[in-house]
């Protein structure tokens, strides 16, 4: 059985470097070729592949970001790099070997410990979970559009609603389902921005036009286009808070 | 500013009180001359009346010197206005003297009857003034001179506090372009840039050896150009846009067909002078920022315009534009911009950042023609620039 490698970096001849290095070794065989992040979620997903050559600077979605929006299964990841402080810090954090341009010994090296190590797996984990937990909050966000990708930048978000597992986003005149669990998102957007209104409901403060009263001391949300959100009353007092 | 109003009041206190006591002690001092004089010569003149001569003379002294000071700190003696200066500095002088005798005429018409000397009498007026003239006259000179040292003196003290302010001004100036230059350098070296350049010609050696030495030769020009540039802050909008050039040919060779740069120059503006990579930062930034959506090339457009008293330099893109929310921090790239644009130019310039519709960043950077790089005044080259633009415009 060969090793199905797919290459993802947004320069050609980064990746025509790899490929040919690939093709020269008979344990592989290169499954596909990525140029961007969004790119690499699709073809990671639809090739299923068993080695990722995974840049991390690159337009759209880092290699960080990629690894994170994957709904399949994450494959063995051998990071690139040319130049990334923050990026190698984390690597050597996690004690993950990693390649830098421009490479040539340190590639068979890094090979070898994915193909032999069975361990490695959990650190890119620990090295992803380190990524989140440093990044503060989050700034755009992957989103499945059908059979597209797309990443939304979380300013544009109006607001936020709960659908069992799945959270739906209001962008303008659309929505998308997101998986993730409403609290989990909480916890990853600004909190200068989204707030949480209802035990289903965050909405972006930005887009809170007005604030009207209901009924027996109820308040309403106006949004900018006009859509109303109830204010839950376990979270009235922070809201009416953040303004006094 | 009361406290201030206070301690000053103070100052003019004690000085005049020094001046009294002064006045005091050269009456006192005189009287005790014309006392001894009087008696060796067997005269008989009163001792009161000898005291209040010579000390009405002083106090009128004291009563004048302000006048007096006044008027020769208000025009000092210079080596360029003596010529003018020391005919006023003699009628001052006689008008001084006048005055001086009349106030103490006036003073001794006064005390007499109440020191019971009698009336006094000055004689007749023309004989006292000239008499008293020639002691004034001296009086007049040394006070000259005491105030002619003083301000001298503190001229100077004044220029050397100046010079050293001076001096320290010159050198935080210094200090601030030397930091502006390491920032450019920083901000034009990107490691990043650097390293994956060499790992595109990594691979260009296994395809196309032609192809990776070009690039080798490229990217040595450019890192010539980026080590040189702390040497050069300007140079001519030709060889910018031939060094912008060199970086969108290894560029496009490192992203291929996802990427695509024109370049355009008006006619008759090549020879102005413009800060040395300015424009490589500009597209660098476009490059990074302005990731295009899937399977779209990212256009970048370089346009330098000029008109009679302006040069602009435009980078557009049709990548995403700036966010909404000004919430992205200014980069290293565009601060040091800004830097060296302050550097060279103070309130001249301007770089300015808007989005197009429907997508895409313009960034206008505004020079003025005619004084570009103020740091190192190319002169010659300027002239140029500014014929061959009048030339262009007919």
């Amino acid at each position: 059985m060969k090793i199905r490698a797919l290459i993802v970096d947004d320069e050609p001849p980064a990746r025509r470097k790899i490929r040919a290095f690939l093709q020269g070794d008979p344990r592989f065989e290169v499954a596909g070729e990525a140029g961007d992040g969004l790119e690499a979620v699709q073809r990671i997903e639809a090739e299923q592949p068993d080695l990722v050559f995974l840049d991390i600077q690159m337009p759209g979605l880092t290699g960080f970001e990629v690894l994170e929006a994957l709904e399949s299964a994450r494959p063995q990841v051998i990071f690139t790099t040319a130049y990334d402080q923050y990026a190698v810090q984390a690597f050597e954090i996690r004690a993950l070997d990693y390649l830098l341009k421009p490479f040539e010994q340190a590639l068979e090296r890094a090979l070898e410990e994915r193909l032999h190590q069975q361990s490695v797996q959990s650190r890119v984990e620990g090295l992803v979970a380190d990524w989140r937990a440093q990044r503060g909050p989050l700034q755009r966000i992957l989103v499945r559009d059908r059979e597209r990708l797309r990443i939304l930048a979380t300013a544009e978000i109006e607001w936020i609603e709960a659908e069992e597992k799945y959270v739906r986003l209001h962008v303008g005149k659309e929505t998308f389902l997101h998986r993730e669990t409403m609290n989990n998102l909480e916890q990853r957007l600004d909190r200068n921005c989204f707030l949480r209104i209802h035990r289903c409901q965050i909405v972006n403060l930005d887009f809170v036009r007005e604030l009207a009263h209901w009924a027996h001391g109820d308040y309403v949300l106006i949004l900018a286009d006009g859509h109303r959100l109830p204010l839950g009353r376990r979270y009235r007092t922070r809201f009416l808070e953040l303004f006094s | 500013m009361v406290l201030d109003d206070r301690s000053r009041f103070w100052n003019w206190f004690r000085l005049a009180l020094l001046l009294f006591g002064f006045c005091t002690g050269i009456g006192l001092y005189r009287f005790s001359t014309f006392y001894a004089q009087y008696r060796l010569e067997g005269d008989n003149e009163p001792v009161r009346k000898i005291l209040v001569n010579e000390m009405t003379a002083a106090y009128s002294f004291f009563f004048l010197l302000p006048l007096l000071v006044l008027f020769m700190t208000r025009l000092p003696l210079r080596r360029s206005n003596w010529l003018w200066a020391l005919p006023v500095y003699l009628v001052a002088s006689i008008v001084f003297g006048a005055g001086y005798t009349t106030l103490m005429t006036i003073a001794r018409t006064w005390v007499y009857p109440a020191a019971d000397i009698g009336r006094y009498d000055p004689g007749p007026l023309f004989y006292r003034y000239l008499m008293e003239y020639h002691v004034q006259f001296m009086v007049f000179v040394l006070v000259a001179a005491t105030v002619h040292a003083t301000t001298r003196f503190r001229a100077s003290r004044e220029r050397e506090r100046e010079s050293a302010e001076l001096a320290l001004r010159a050198s935080t100036l210094q200090a601030q372009l030397s930091e502006a230059r390491l920032r450019a350098l920083q901000g034009q070296l990107q490691p990043h840039f650097l390293f994956n350049t060499l790992n595109m010609i990594s691979s260009l050696m296994y395809e196309d050896v032609g192809k990776a030495d070009r690039m080798m030769m490229r990217l040595s020009t450019l890192l010539r150009m980026f080590l040189d540039t702390s040497e050069h802050p300007s140079v001519p909008l030709r060889q910018e846009m031939e060094i912008l050039g060199v970086y969108v040919e290894i560029m496009e060779a490192r992203f291929g067909q996802r990427l695509s740069v024109t370049r355009h120059m008006d006619a008759g503006i090549a020879e102005a002078q413009v800060p040395a990579l300015l424009l490589q930062p500009l597209v660098e930034n476009a490059i990074r920022h302005g990731a295009p959506e899937p399977d779209r090339q990212l256009e970048i457009l370089v346009r330098a315009v000029g008109d009679s008293d302006h040069l602009r330099l435009e980078v557009s893109d049709n990548g995403p534009g700036l966010p909404a929310n000004d919430a992205m921090p200014e980069g290293v790239g565009l601060r040091s911009i800004r830097d060296r644009l302050a550097v060279l130019y103070g309130d001249g310039a301007r770089l300015r950042l808007e989005n197009l519709a429907p997508r895409g960043l313009l960034v206008t950077v505004e020079l003025p023609l005619h004084a570009a790089g103020r740091e190192r005044p190319p002169a010659g080259i300027r002239a140029t620039a500014g014929t061959r633009d009048v030339a262009s415009s007919k």
